[in-house]
């Protein structure tokens, strides 16, 4: 379909030239907390600019299973749908993303079936089908004091001037919607064991602020703990899952010499 | 102020520092020792035996080598068992590198566990191997080690050894810059990537060479780069 | 449940921008705030805000200053809105944007490092801070790490993942604390508190698809009215031209895209079902361009929001649907990609098409509400012990918002907000005698509601009930409003109102289900339905974002006047409160010239225009001359046309 415009140029962008008459959308369900995961499939009809949102949509309005049975509906959570509240998280064909933005025809086009499964994200505690409890990334950020300490919240005059570089640099870091994909896919993370690179990054955005300088020890003190930095296997999978394109290992590195220059070499300052 | 660090921490940089130095330098001199047989019997038994004689000797075994060693390899199973690697869902390269540097850690494990028993203590007599130990028998270094590379799969073992140590030291170099955050933009990164896969090459290549020179003289090079040992005997042979 | 010690207690109810506001400042002044909200704060909808935020701190030598900030806004919102909070607010803004910025939030800088200000619509002056084209979630995210803060010393108590359901009120209907569902456990739990904080956002949930995020049911809003609050110029809902459809909702396209070039058409022929680029030129009816050839495809927001829905509404959509291409392909690829990257990156990623190659399918859609809670210039609303701040308050818009004004409103709000709580609080009588047992028989009157929900039965299905809700309100209750398609959009809300009664929800498994509380929210969103669409149907006027073409003009002698609902069971009783004009005298909305649009700027005691005949007092240059009579007068109404970023 692609079309050629004024200059020849033409769009590269595959599409699905034979789409399937049904889709059949594997979910992996979940009654409660401690209850056991099982598989339901379903079947809707195929629509073009489908996503993986309006898909569930489609089976929560009529629950019922591709063998005729009825059932629950599934529950997932979703707010924006614009992929920046970071709600709407999950692992879809094998790898975590955010549903919204997950396109049932790319998705049809990379696997080349008419399949897809859904699962709720692994590393957290399991709510119900694909709603998982994300509040431990919130802890990780309270436990790294990712804030400024602002004296007070009344007039005080505009803040320090910053650089374009460390503002765009900073801005980058502060794109982060704590959605889970880097914890998702860090091979070294799991039962919260690694506070992981949402919070690394976090933590070079405050330490990078002319302010957030000032409490600098505290933040890279707690990533010295043992759920701490030094945790990173460098697998980098985070830089490649995060859908805001967050330079996470950069964050990470940055840290690192960081924590290396006051954790191991502050001593010799003494 | 303290600064408070966990222990998990302390351990980690240790480990960190332990795989270069002196771990890593350690494997440097070792491949360039094992290279001298590439220059006969007579050179290797003497290089050997030069070990042998190194001042502080025990206390450099137990300092240098062993305890880093163990400790290095102890804490190393300790993190693999850790990971819960995906390179099946997340088929990165990086990912597959931090799979391999786990894999040839706890194979690595197996390989110097059997390196140890075999070469410094001579267990495996029951195995059809050499039950000398070269440790201490410095002239009959080279035999003992031709000997055993004679079997087959002793000597792929070894092969398997070699190449699993060196790319686990040159990924670790890698490992260690960005960790200790030496190196920390994308392009710095990818250098020193580059620059960790040349060394790896290289101590593998070194190192292959040098276990070949003891099937056949000069290993795997053109026997014209090596001197002839035969022609040029200034050394003389101890007596032990 | 009841405070303990002397010390206050304050609910905050919403955790976007406005409610985080209200929750640091509280904390600040050293009182316990619960902070409760239907999603973790930190994904509310505010992060959806792209454009910036308004504050006249004058840094480009323009003599910009907070007056004529008041001015742009209550020009801008068409007279409707009351002065004096609109003038604090403006007045506020620099401080604001300000202490955002000592926050650390990463505003994009000159080269001197100080910060950037952009120019957006509605505006002659550079007033706008932004950061990237993210702003609302980087200020979302910087109010969250201040209340983070907090929380972490024990001075915030959050709720995340309830739902409020109802207020409790006492026998003098003082609001007393709130009633809110655990969205887990489905746990009813009575929030006592001195004063109850409304920041709850919009309702764009009730035109079914929006561009507002799913937690913006006008739920908690709409329980509030149906207790007793007041609801304030419900009609006044904005709708963006320019959004991409979705299967599950509106995505915002920056009307940036026409403003570099971008074309509207659709095919002349409605039935032909070519693809885009095979449709040559004098096959495609170019309907912005053929019936305004001065303005072409920039005509005014209003403007082309109206035109492209007509052209939906006479069938002339791509495939009969509700779309129209808004068309880049003319444009070489390389400079769409250095100018408008960004937001083309957006499309591709939720349509699957380049629109470098392929023209964008797009249409008008519900952006947000101008009406809201009653308040006063406090933000009380009418119900003591009850406030509200953010889009549920109908305070500052008036009858348009302009952009990047909506970010500042909201935090403007729950800083007045809290300060007013806790003097309300402070002051009012506690432990009495009045609340006792309250919390508890309005605890145990919601949990009956619950059950008898569980408990319905019936072939009806309540997404099915939301769907042809939202089909019919975006169908007669946006863009172009006639006075019996209201009518019977009013009976359609009823008729839904009993078929929900006879929808079971369909989940047997309670635990975390999405459908009691969904059953809930539709309920309290066709009460609140009624109250704009029949807020809509008094208004006999054409006023900003309310247009009816049977009514083309404004009408100040009839309608400067605030539209207040209040609840009875039959239907919603309407009464109208003069609008507070102390500031600005009402002129007429003028954007064709630098000169009329901002006038009156700096001292505002020049004469006024008073429109007494509203599209007749053009003196317009030629291009204007070949512009019909009716045309002429919703330019008139219209914003800016070069408003190049979208909020």
């Amino acid at each position: 379909m692609s079309a050629a415009n004024g200059n020849g140029a033409v769009a590269e962008k595959e599409t699905l030239d034979n789409p399937p008459q049904v889709i059949k959308v594997n979910i992996k369900r979940r009654e409660n907390l401690d209850s056991q995961q099982y598989t339901e499939t379903f079947e809707i009809p195929y629509r073009r600019n489908l996503n993986i949102i309006s898909v569930l949509m489609d089976i929560r309005k009529h629950p019922v299973t591709a063998d005729g049975k009825e059932t629950t509906p599934p529950v997932w959570d979703m707010n924006c749908l614009e992929q920046v509240c970071g709600i709407c998280t999950m692992v879809i064909n094998g790898r975590v993303r955010q549903s919204c933005s997950a396109l049932v025809d790319d998705i049809l086009i990379e696997s080349g079936g008419n399949t897809i499964d859904l699962q709720p994200m692994t590393k957290f505690p399991n709510v119900r089908d694909l709603k998982v409890d994300r509040n431990p990334m919130f802890d990780h950020l309270k436990k790294v004091h990712a804030w400024i300490e602002l004296d007070g919240s009344y007039d005080l005059g505009p803040g320090p001037k910053t650089s374009q570089e460390v503002q765009s640099e900073r801005y980058a870091y502060s794109r982060c919607m704590t959605c889970g994909c880097c914890l998702e896919a860090c091979p070294q993370y799991h039962d919260d064991n690694y506070i992981g690179p949402q919070a690394i990054a976090q933590v070079r955005l405050f330490n990078m602020h002319p302010t957030g300088k000032n409490t600098r020890d505290d933040r890279l003190e707690a990533l010295m703990d043992d759920d701490g930095i030094a945790n990173c296997g460098n697998s980098q999978n985070c830089v490649q899952v995060c859908p805001m394109g967050l330079p996470l290992t950069r964050a990470i590195y940055e840290t690192n010499r960081e924590v290396t220059v006051h954790g191991l070499f502050g001593w010799l300052r003494k | 102020m303290a600064i408070k660090m966990s222990r998990t921490f302390l351990l980690r940089k240790l480990h960190q520092l332990t795989g270069i130095v002196p771990l890593g330098l350690f494997f440097f001199v070792h491949m360039f020792t094992n290279s001298k047989a590439m220059n006969g019997e007579e050179i290797f038994n003497k290089a050997v035996a030069d070990i042998h004689y190194l001042p502080f000797l025990l206390f450099i075994e137990i300092f240098g080598i062993f305890i880093p060693l163990l400790f290095h390899s102890v804490y190393g199973i300790f993190i693999s068992a850790e990971s819960r690697s995906n390179v099946l869902s997340y088929g990165y390269g990086r990912n597959w590198l931090y799979f391999f540097q786990r894999a040839t850690g706890v194979f690595l494990f197996v390989f110097l566990l059997f390196h140890l028993l075999h070469f410094r203590w001579g267990l495996f007599g029951s195995f059809g191997l050499t039950d000398v130990a070269v440790a201490g028998n410095a002239d009959k270094a080279f035999a003992i080690v031709a000997a055993d590379f004679q079997t087959v799969w002793v000597l792929v073992f070894y092969i398997l050894g070699i190449a699993a140590t060196a790319w686990h030291l040159g990924y670790g170099l890698f490992l260690f810059a960005v960790d200790w955050g030496l190196v920390i933009g994308e392009k710095a990164q990818k250098f020193a990537l580059y620059t960790s896969a040349a060394v790896a090459i290289g101590l593998f290549a070194v190192g292959t060479n040098a276990a070949f020179s003891f099937v056949r003289p000069c290993g795997l090079l053109p026997q014209v780069l090596c001197e002839d040992a035969s022609k040029t005997k200034v050394v003389e042979t101890r007596e032990f | 449940m009841a405070t303990t010690n002397n010390g206050i207690k304050i609910a905050v109810v919403g955790g976007g921008l406005a409610g985080l506001a209200a929750a640091m400042k509280i904390a600040e002044a050293g009182h316990e705030v619960d902070l409760l909200s239907v999603v973790p704060v930190k994904r509310s909808h505010s992060v959806c805000a792209q454009g910036g935020i308004n504050g006249a701190v004058n840094t480009k030598g323009e003599g910009d200053s907070p007056y004529k900030h008041f001015d742009d806004t209550v020009y801008g919102g068409d007279f409707l809105a009351n002065q004096p909070p609109v003038e604090k607010m403006c007045d506020m803004a620099p401080e604001i944007i300000y202490l955002f910025d000592r926050m650390g939030v990463p505003f994009s800088r000159t080269k001197e490092g100080l910060m950037d200000f952009r120019r957006f619509g509605g505006t002659l002056h550079h007033r706008t801070a932004f950061a990237g084209a993210s702003t609302g979630q980087q200020l979302l995210y910087a109010l969250d790490e201040q209340v983070r803060r907090y929380e972490s010393e024990g001075k915030v108590n959050k709720y995340e993942g309830w739902e409020m359901l109802s207020l409790v009120m006492d026998d003098h209907q003082v609001c007393r604390g709130l009633i809110a569902m655990n969205l887990q456990t489905l746990e009813l739990k009575a929030f006592a508190a001195d004063a109850v904080i409304m920041a709850t956002g919009g309702p764009g949930l009730i035109w079914g698809k929006s561009t507002n995020s799913q937690v913006c049911t006008g739920s908690a809003v709409s329980a509030c009215y149906q207790q007793g609050a007041k609801y304030a110029n419900g009609e006044f809902i904005q709708v963006h031209p320019t959004s991409i459809p979705g299967e599950d909702k509106l995505r915002l396209m920056s009307e940036s895209a026409r403003g570099e070039g971008g074309r509207v058409w659709v095919p002349r022929n409605p039935g032909d079902s070519r693809k885009p680029q095979d449709i040559p030129t004098g096959e495609r009816l170019y309907f912005l361009e053929e019936k305004y050839p001065a303005y072409g495809n920039l005509v005014p927001r209003d403007i082309a929001t109206r035109e492209i829905f007509q052209t939906c509404l006479d069938g002339y959509g791509i495939n009969g649907e509700n779309q129209v291409y808004l068309d880049l392909t003319h444009i070489p690829a390389e400079t769409l990609t250095r100018k408008l990257g960004a937001i083309l990156e957006i499309y591709e990623m939720f349509v699957g098409d380049d629109p470098r190659y392929v023209p964008m399918r797009i249409f008008p859609g519900v952006h947000y509400s101008m009406g809201g809670m009653w308040v006063d210039f406090d933000q009380r609303t009418n119900v003591p012990g009850l406030l509200a701040a953010g889009e549920c308050d109908y305070s500052i818009h008036g009858a348009n918002r302009l952009g990047a004004n909506s970010l500042l409103s909201c935090v403007y709000g729950g800083f007045v907000a809290a300060p007013s709580a806790i003097e309300y609080a402070t002051n009012v009588e506690r432990n009495g005698s009045e609340t006792n047992g309250i919390h508890a028989a309005e605890l145990k009157r919601q949990q009956e509601i619950n059950d008898s929900i569980i408990k319905r039965e019936g072939k009806e299905n309540q997404y099915k009930i939301h769907e042809e809700l939202g089909k019919i309100m975006t169908e007669n209750v946006t863009v172009i409003r006639y006075n019996d398609k209201l009518k019977e959009t009013d009976e359609k809300i009823l008729e839904l109102e009993d078929r929900l009664e006879k929808a079971s929800i369909n989940d047997s498994n309670l635990w975390a289900t999405m459908a009691l509380p969904q059953a809930r929210q539709l309920q309290n969103m066709l009460k609140l339905a009624r109250v704009i669409t029949l807020g809509a149907l008094n208004r006999d006027e054409s006023r900003g974002a309310h247009y009816k073409p049977e009514f083309p003009d404004r009408n100040d002698e009839e309608w400067l006047k605030t539209t207040i609902a209040e609840f009875s069971e039959e239907s919603p009783v309407f009464s109208y409160e003069d609008v507070d004009i102390s500031g600005i005298e009402p002129r007429l909305r003028d954007y064709s010239s630098k000169s009329k649009a901002a006038k009156a700027n700096g001292n505002g005691s020049e004469s006024k225009q008073v429109p007494e005949q509203g599209h007749e007092q053009k003196k317009d240059d030629e291009n204007r001359a070949k512009i019909t009579n009716e045309d002429k007068e919703t330019i008139t109404n219209g914003e800016s046309f070069k408003e190049k970023h979208d909020q």
